[in-house]
């Protein structure tokens, strides 16, 4: 166990080592898993290489994944490289309840039979042909049946029926089956799925099974062909076919099932793993060789005294594999302490994790074997003249390295700002971005917008509750809805999108007006409004209520006003569609443009108006003093109010982090990896400075004999390594300029790459390098020049 | 020139305790050659490395043109020996990423000459040194002689009041050795001061008077035949 010794000789080197490479392979497991999860995404259909999904793009407008009512089946029909044509119809928000259980279901679907021959569904209990012979009128996922029928293993389960109440759908259901839950990687889920009728007439998402070797480029050819042909005119039509396991990370587009991943992403964790890994590789380069140095006398003698070059090989072998087996070890512990052992294992089978290891050993083993390699011919003879200058140690290649691995560490410190910057900027901008203490209900039932009123003037009589409003989107949501506006005296119609919000809205929200007033009270309640609305539907009958509008700074351009202040008091009128039943209103507030459905899109023209049938989503700010306390109101009062429904909401801070996933696990992928970077650089560079100062020991005692002062010698030392920094530096602005650039490309709203950015990176660099370097070139430039001059 | 007092030099590990220099007085005058003899381990080197104030005494006076520097922090002592002290070593000490010029160079840049007037000065003495043809090689390229003519070179570029020699001819050849005190002899008759460590009887004819030491003790002092 001789090379155990010299393991023991070298130990700090070695740690250093141990630690840099555990962080590594830490970061590879994660990594891995994280990137094989996602590329998973879909996989667990058996006939995912087949399917697609259909979205139409009219007029350049930006897509819309879902289908409206059928339109393209006469041309999907004519397509004999389609097998099937899954539809999948989706509920937002309904009531259920089974016996005394009531609960608020979210983002579920009413399917076609033929989804069942799409997509892959396992039962519990019944079978598909139950469900083809129209046996059953609903499938239950195995968490909400258990949830509602306690024991399903006995296949006795439904007692009573299961009514499902919701704004477009009601349904009364008194046979269900039970599948097994969706996999956490499909890129929609749902606990429950009724059935389309035949005739049903609303949005869809459209999903083709295609036969085996259909070319979907020429399918989507062929399809835009007809289309083109069918749609001569005004309008265009242009279809889209993505395959299914492409949606996750490569489909952005309006109404999306679920917040998708971002293959962009994807790269930019492999590119932080491969930069981290050049960081990480060169240091152990740098140790083995430092390390070979210091053993080189031992092995001189060994060899004087007969040994063979392989036994120099052997030791040098072993130590970097238990260099190798610790670090790996220690990675393995960290990544399932990070992970959880059951999702990491649920992610990497043990073999990949073999394989991994395997890898990242052998490479251990290769790049701390390279300057053995390079320099064995130095253990052959004892006090050769090699021995006095370490000429083979290609000093010149070590500087360019760590100009390099520098360069790395600074382009991910620049990425990190200026993505945190972005993120700030998102936080800041974006209504509902910047706050801790407001509770968001999304998709509320019609029950809750009833009593929505009730609900809020009890909310407000309690201190801890701060203000109320409810709005037809949430923060982050896409407005898509729009109808065709004019001024009264005006003949063209003008596009507006609409933004049904409560009276308080935009105070809740501290949205400043650059001219007029914030809506004053409705004079109508959700009771009347709907009676409205229901002669507007049935007998075309138009309410003569002349309601208030506010608009935003794009309508008002759009409108034609020339100031804020020309539009107050003008009167608008709406063209026909389902908001019309009222259709004219009085401009009496407008703001400036305010980010609310997220900084990808530029802000829409929006036409802002109170409408009791459309609050959808209900928001509540809260006091911060006792933000628990306030919690405790808000369901007492609910429960109170609406004691039909448990009160279900999340908080907008959480909210804004589900919108921004993406971007925040950037965010923090950046930060850790700079952390990462930085911290493994650094330790490189402090064994970097302590060859440096090892190999001019002699040199500085003989400056210092010669006359150097303290302060020149640490002059000398770090003017170097400066040096070295301040040409990273260079490389890295560039580069990380072009990264960020493109980052924020797909941000319609981008903070600025200020200088300050990349002055703070170099500065914060360099800071700390000297820092850690310091101690060291002072013990140098310190130390007895005559011991200095007697080291060789 | 010299005047070392009672000096006393201990060198403390945790477990022993060395006595290099045992109360040591000395007197060495201007333009006086000195040569420190003894056996190995008698403290000769620590004698040098003191009178070189490349070390501090543990005790005793040191008094170097009137100054007492015996007790001087390093920022001081690298003041006094800046353009006062040459230092010559048995093996050279050059540095070997600088060439022969720059190596050379190295007291001038300490001592803020100008660059127009170092090149001169360094020119002038490699000149004299007979050495100005490698100006731009590198030490591992030359012999050992003319590494110590390089090293000789360095120590008088800045015209020092006194040489420490520290067995300045201990890696050479006796050809070599010989053309290395005769530079020394000639450097001293122009009148700088010398204090040489040697074990050579031969070189110790050089000096005007040999030190004898033995067990950090001063045994002898003689005056050379003239």
């Amino acid at each position: 166990m001789k090379f155990l010794r010299l393991f023991k000789k070298n130990l700090s080197l070695r740690i250093v080592n141990i630690v840099g490479l555990a962080i590594m392979f830490t970061c590879l497991l994660l990594s891995a898993s994280y990137i094989k999860r996602e590329l998973n995404y879909d996989k667990h259909n058996t006939n995912a290489d087949r399917i697609v999904r259909i979205s139409l793009q009219f007029d350049n407008e930006p897509v819309d994944v879902r289908i409206w009512g059928n339109i393209i089946d006469p041309f999907l029909n004519e397509m004999p490289e389609i097998e099937q044509v899954a539809k999948m119809h989706n509920i937002r928000s309904a009531t259920l309840a089974y016996k005394e259980k009531k609960e608020i279901i979210k983002d579920f679907y009413a399917i076609n039979s033929q989804f069942l021959d799409v997509f892959d569904l396992t039962f519990l209990h019944g079978t598909k042909e139950d469900v083809l012979q129209q046996k059953v009128q609903a499938l239950i996922s195995e968490t909400l049946a258990r949830e509602l029928f306690g024991e399903i293993d006995n296949g006795n389960f439904q007692k009573s029926v299961i009514s499902i109440d919701g704004a477009r759908w009601k349904d009364s259901i008194v046979n269900t089956i039970i599948f097994k839950d969706f996999p956490e990687t499909s890129h929609f889920n749902s606990d429950i799925f009724l059935f389309l009728p035949d005739d049903f007439r609303h949005f869809t998402y459209d999903y083709l099974l295609l036969k085996k070797d259909t070319d979907i480029k020429v399918l989507e050819q062929k399809i835009n062909d007809l289309l083109t042909e069918y749609w001569q005119g005004d309008k265009s039509a242009r279809a889209f076919l993505m395959p299914l396991t492409d949606i996750h990370l490569y489909s952005h587009n309006l109404r999306e099932m679920s917040i998708n991943g971002n293959i962009n992403y994807i790269y930019l964790i492999i590119g932080a793993n491969v930069l981290l890994l050049v960081v990480v590789f060169f240091n152990l380069w740098l140790n083995a060789s430092l390390v070979f140095g210091r053993n080189k006398r031992y092995y001189q003698l060994l060899r004087l005294h007969g040994t063979s070059p392989a036994v120099v090989f052997k030791d040098e072998t072993l130590s970097a594999l238990l260099v190798g087996i610790i670090s790996i070890s220690l990675a393995i512990f960290v990544a399932i302490d990070i992970d959880s052992l059951d999702y990491f294992f649920m992610q990497l089978s043990i073999f990949e994790i073999f394989i991994l290891c395997a890898i990242f050993l052998s490479t251990i083993v290769l790049v701390s074997l390279f300057p053995v390699l390079q320099k064995i011919s130095l253990t052959q003879f004892l006090n050769t003249r090699q021995d006095l200058k370490p000429v083979k140690f290609s000093y010149a290649n070590i500087k360019y390295m760590l100009v390099a691995q520098y360069a790395v560490v600074m382009i991910v410190v620049i990425l990190a700002v200026g993505i945190a910057k972005q993120v700030k900027m998102m936080e800041n901008t974006q209504v509902g971005g910047n706050e801790q203490n407001i509770l968001a209900l999304s998709e509320q039932p019609d029950l809750v917008l009833k009593k929505y009123s009730i609900l809020k003037s009890e909310l407000l009589k309690h201190k801890e509750i701060e203000s109320v409003t409810a709005a037809m989107q949430l923060p982050g949501d896409a407005i898509i809805d729009g109808t065709n506006v004019k001024r009264e005296e005006d003949v063209d119609w003008k596009h507006l999108n609409i933004m049904a919000v409560g009276e308080e809205f935009l105070p809740f929200f501290n949205i400043p007006l650059i001219a007029g007033n914030y809506f004053s009270a409705r004079k109508y309640d959700y009771q009347t409004e709907f009676n409205t609305f229901m002669e507007f539907l049935t007998q075309g009958k138009y309410s003569d209520h002349v309601e208030k509008y506010v608009i935003n700074r794009k309508a008002l351009n759009i409108l034609g006003f020339n100031s804020p202040e020309e539009a107050i008091g003008q009167v608008l009128v709406l063209e026909h569609g389902t908001i019309a039943y009222f259709n004219k209103g009085i401009i009496v507030g407008v703001t400036d443009d305010f980010n609310y459905t997220g900084l990808f899109e530029e802000t829409n023209p929006l036409l802002i108006m109170q409408r009791n049938l459309f609050l959808f989503n209900v928001m509540v700010r809260l006091n911060s003093e006792n933000l628990s306390q306030a919690r405790t109101v808000f369901d007492s009062v609910w429960k109170e109010v609406i004691p039909e429904y448990p009160a279900d909401y999340m908080f907008m801070s959480d909210l804004f982090g589900k919108t921004y996933r993406n971007e925040m696990n950037a965010k923090h992928l950046v930060l850790i990896f700079s952390v990462l970077c930085f911290a493994v650089a650094d330790l490189g560079l402090i064994v970097f400075m302590a060859y440096i100062i090892r190999r001019r020991t002699r040199e500085i005692g003989l400056r210092k004999v010669h006359g150097a002062s303290i302060s020149e010698v640490l002059q000398m030392l770090n003017t170097d390594f400066i040096k070295y920094i301040a040409m990273a530096f260079v490389i890295a602005i560039p580069v990380a300029w072009y990264l960020m650039h493109r980052w924020l490309e797909q941000f319609a709203y981008r903070t600025s790459l200020s200088w300050w950015i990349f002055a703070l990176a170099g500065l914060s660099v360099l800071f700390i390098s000297v820092l850690s370097v310091s101690l060291q070139s002072w013990r140098a430039a310190t130390s007895n020049p005559i011991d200095a001059i007697k080291v060789q | 020139m010299i005047k070392i007092k009672n000096l006393e030099k201990v060198f403390r590990t945790e477990e022993i305790e060395t006595v290099a220099l045992d109360n040591v007085s000395l007197e060495v005058a201007k333009g006086e050659f000195v040569a420190v003899m003894g056996p190995s381990g008698c403290g000769k080197s620590t004698l040098l490395n003191i009178l070189g104030l490349l070390d501090n005494p543990t005790k005793g006076s040191y008094i170097l043109d009137g100054e007492e520097v015996g007790s001087l922090k390093e920022k001081n002592r690298t003041r006094v020996r800046k353009g006062n002290i040459g230092f010559v070593f048995q093996s050279f000490n050059l540095i070997d990423e600088l060439n022969v010029f720059e190596n050379v160079e190295l007291p001038l840049i300490y001592q803020r000459v100008p660059a127009r007037k170092r090149k001169e000065m360094v020119n002038a003495i490699l000149k004299r040194m007979a050495i100005s043809h490698r100006a731009g090689h590198f030490p591992q390229q030359l012999s050992g002689g003319q590494q110590q003519r390089v090293a000789i070179a360095r120590a008088v570029v800045s015209n020092p009041k006194m040489i420490l020699a520290d067995e300045p001819t201990g890696n050479l050849d006796s050809k070599n050795g010989k053309e290395v005190m005769s530079l020394l002899t000639e450097l001293n008759q122009e009148g700088t001061t010398i204090v040489m460590v040697t074990h050579s009887l031969r070189d110790s004819k050089y000096a005007h008077r040999v030190v004898n030491l033995f067990d950090g003790r001063i045994v002898e002092s003689v005056m050379a035949e003239m």
